[in-house]
């Protein structure tokens, strides 16, 4: 661990640390475009530059490793002067259509400049090298060649992380431009990183490009929903509309990247009709709106009925891959403690084994749901039923009556899913009450004794087991529609109006529970399952 | 779709044969593409890059960047004239202008016929005899417009 001197301050740094590094854990930020904690070092750019005691030339941060007794200089006049004259180059020729860049709000060289540029351009505008614009890279991607600073981060990503190498410089001197082999799309399913890591607006978003300046949006922490690697992320969103969905960075499950399916994935929520109020099913067979209370009631009246007419056996409680642990904690809680049953499923699909199976080397992996670790850690994969199947032809045999069900259209979407639901709308239409928490209306919906409206992932809160067994923090980005609420909160109350005297008043406060109810659960820390994410014991739940 | 003749082909796995691995040929296998497809087409980008396994946007990078890749069909005889300081203070310009006359031809032009292209290029080494030409492998020196005339008269007949 050496210690050096950054800007007069003692710090201790990683060994083999760039100075980059260890400045910016000191929480001193070196500007940079090239650099990128998550790809090869390059170099090029030259916005790093410091004074190293002894070094006769400014030195690159992020190319220069850290020392013993290392005294270096991040600001003053002499780094200063270097950074402005690194700037001005590589402001010689850009086109100055800031105004119309959806870049503008989180450009880099618009907030480099104001601190280290404010330099008149020498160069009028009709003496600029002019590039191409607006060209269009594919689903995801829109280059503009002009506002490039050819720092090659997207090139290192095409390079290394996906391998798939569409990105490239061509040409030389003031002409290189970065673009694709014959402007080709880039199809690779990882392309919308090279938006993100693009520090400048050459490459913008397909998808949210002049939708909404960016300093607009308001920002919330969540997780990935699209399948069981769990990606940590970021929600923007206003007015209770989602924009976009970018990275967060968690070294441990995603690094900095999404893949595209998922970042699309907020999409989803947004097809398709909501359930936005409650309905019961009266004695003539039709369903009937209904207050979220009165709702409640006949679920615990219908539920308990069949409780007592057939026994607790005879009563199953559905969780779902996609619901949250605290969800699935409740309704565990709901189906054992309120009504004597003790049989639980969730899988539709076999999520139990796709879970842990990747589908690339990146991040992607065949279960399309975020929380089935968290199912099985729950309890949820009844080995007596042997899973949605297995239900069914217990409700045929009539061993089942009655079921608590959370059913949730996945965010990703493959050729199996329509099976899963038509899976689940059999056994609804096979059993004598059922209820259901829906966040997207459908037609077999209509055999449920009672339909709850559940928020859907965005509009939840609460945390998810990753194939890792980490579990994670997802917070609410936006408000459910209608009578809608999430599902924790929707159990919560049902556990309530049933007689349960615990009193939770927020999914934490449900979490805290399930660390002393659930031995999986007692180990985590809270904190880290806000920040990176706490791993659960899984001796037994494997 | 484009492919090496057998001849080139042998060439081809002479010069992979040099390097530990074959990507490190890149550049005098772009070589041998330009003398055989004459210029590096995004086509023939792509054929080498599938014969060397680089992505052909790599391929088509290295190639913009050097110059003596043809980027763009060139003549039979490609010139390239010197533009540097010496060749342009002992009088290269004079000799464009001679060219361009000459041919009817500009700067980064080719004739009809596609015998002659016409290009400047950096300093080639041969400040000494100043002004320098290149054309193809063979360097023409001491340029004077008059000299100029008698070669270009010579490859016409070639
Ligand atoms: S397009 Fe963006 S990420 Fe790629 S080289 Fe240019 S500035 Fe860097
Ligand atoms: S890999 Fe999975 S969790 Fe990550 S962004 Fe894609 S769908 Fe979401
Ligand atoms: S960040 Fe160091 S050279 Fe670019
Ligand atoms: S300047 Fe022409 S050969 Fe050097």
């Amino acid at each position: 661990m050496p210690k050096l001197t950054i800007n007069d301050r003692e710090i201790e740094a990683r060994d083999g640390a760039m100075i980059i590094q260890a400045a910016a854990e000191a929480g001193i930020e070196i500007p940079h475009y090239c650099y990128h904690q998550d790809l090869p070092v390059d170099g090029n750019c030259r916005m790093c530059l410091v004074e190293v005691e002894k070094m006769p030339k400014l030195t690159p941060a992020c190319a220069t490793s850290v020392s013993e007794g290392m005294v270096v200089n991040t600001h003053n006049e002499r780094v200063k002067e270097a950074v402005r004259g690194v700037l001005e180059f590589l402001l010689v020729n850009h086109p100055v259509d800031c105004p119309v860049c959806d870049q503008a709000g989180e450009c880099r060289l618009q907030d480099y400049y104001m601190v280290y540029g404010l330099h008149t351009s020498e160069i009028p505008l009709e003496m600029k090298v002019r590039k191409r614009k607006v060209i269009d890279l594919g689903p995801m991607v829109v280059l503009d060649t002009e506002r490039c600073v050819l720092c090659s981060r997207c090139i290192r990503f095409c390079d290394h992380v996906t391998g798939t190498g569409e990105l490239q410089f061509f040409g030389r001197g003031d002409h290189v431009e970065i673009g694709t082999f014959e402007d080709r799309p880039i199809l690779n399913p990882y392309s919308g990183n090279v938006v993100d890591i693009c520090p400048v607006g050459a490459l913008t978003s397909r998808d949210f490009r002049f939708k909404c300046r960016v300093w607009f949006l308001h920002s919330t922490d969540s997780v990935c929903a699209g399948c069981s690697t769990g990606c940590n992320a970021r929600i923007d969103h206003r007015d209770g509309a989602i924009f976009r969905m970018i990275p967060r960075r968690n070294p441990d499950v995603n690094k900095s990247w999404l893949c595209d399916e998922g970042r699309l994935s907020i999409h989803e929520i947004g097809r398709g009709e909501r359930v936005r109020r409650a309905l019961i099913k009266g004695r003539d067979g039709m369903q009937a709106p209904a207050s979220l209370g009165e709702a409640l009631d006949a679920a615990n009246t219908g539920l308990r009925e069949a409780a007592r007419k057939y026994g607790g056996a005879a009563i199953l409680g559905v969780g779902s891959a996609s619901a949250t642990n605290e969800a699935l904690f409740l309704l565990a809680r709901y189906v054992k403690g309120q009504l004597g049953g003790d049989q639980l499923e969730f899988r539709l699909d076999s999520e139990d084994r796709k879970a842990l199976e990747p589908e690339d080397k990146i991040l992607r992996r065949f279960d399309k749901h975020p929380n089935s670790m968290g199912a099985l850690a729950l309890g949820f994969a009844g080995d007596e039923i042997g899973g949605i199947e297995g239900a069914i032809s217990k409700a045929r045999e009539g061993k089942i009556k009655a079921a608590v069900i959370l059913y949730y259209k996945p965010l990703v979407t493959r050729e199996t899913d329509a099976l899963a639901e038509a899976r689940i709308a059999e056994l609804v239409s096979l059993l004598e009450f059922s209820v259901l928490f829906a966040a997207h209306k459908a037609d077999w919906q209509t055999d449920a004794g009672v339909l709850l409206p559940v928020a859907a992932w965005t509009e939840e809160e609460g945390t998810y087991t990753n194939y890792q067994s980490r579990v994670q923090a997802a917070l609410q980005a936006i408000n459910p529609p209608g009578d809608a609420q999430p599902a924790w909160s929707l159990l919560a109350a049902l556990l309530e109006a049933s007689g349960d005297t615990s009193v939770w008043s927020s999914s934490t406060d449900v979490l805290s529970d399930m660390k002393q109810a659930v031995s999986a659960f007692a180990g985590i820390d809270l904190d880290s399952v806000y920040s990176q994410g706490a791993l659960i014991s899984t001796n037994g739940a494997l | 779709m484009i492919e090496f003749s057998q001849e080139a082909k042998r060439r081809y796995n002479a010069i992979v044969s040099h390097y530990p691995e074959k990507r490190a040929a890149l550049i005098p296998v772009l070589h041998l593409a330009q003398r055989e497809f004459g210029w590096i087409s995004q086509e023939v980008a792509d054929y080498v890059g599938e014969l060397m396994d680089y992505p052909p946007s790599d391929v088509l990078s290295v190639a913009t960047f050097y110059t003596l890749l043809h980027k763009k069909p060139a003549g039979k005889y490609h010139m390239e004239v010197c533009r540097n300081v010496s060749c342009w203070l002992m009088g290269a310009y004079r000799c464009v202008d001679e060219i361009k006359s000459l041919l009817r031809i500009d700067v980064g032009g080719m004739t009809e016929d596609g015998r002659f292209s016409l290009n400047l290029t950096e300093c080639l080494g041969s400040c000494g005899t100043a002004p320098a030409m290149q054309v193809g492998d063979r360097y023409y020196e001491n340029l004077t417009p008059q000299s100029l005339a008698e070669i270009i008269e010579k490859l016409k007949n070639d």
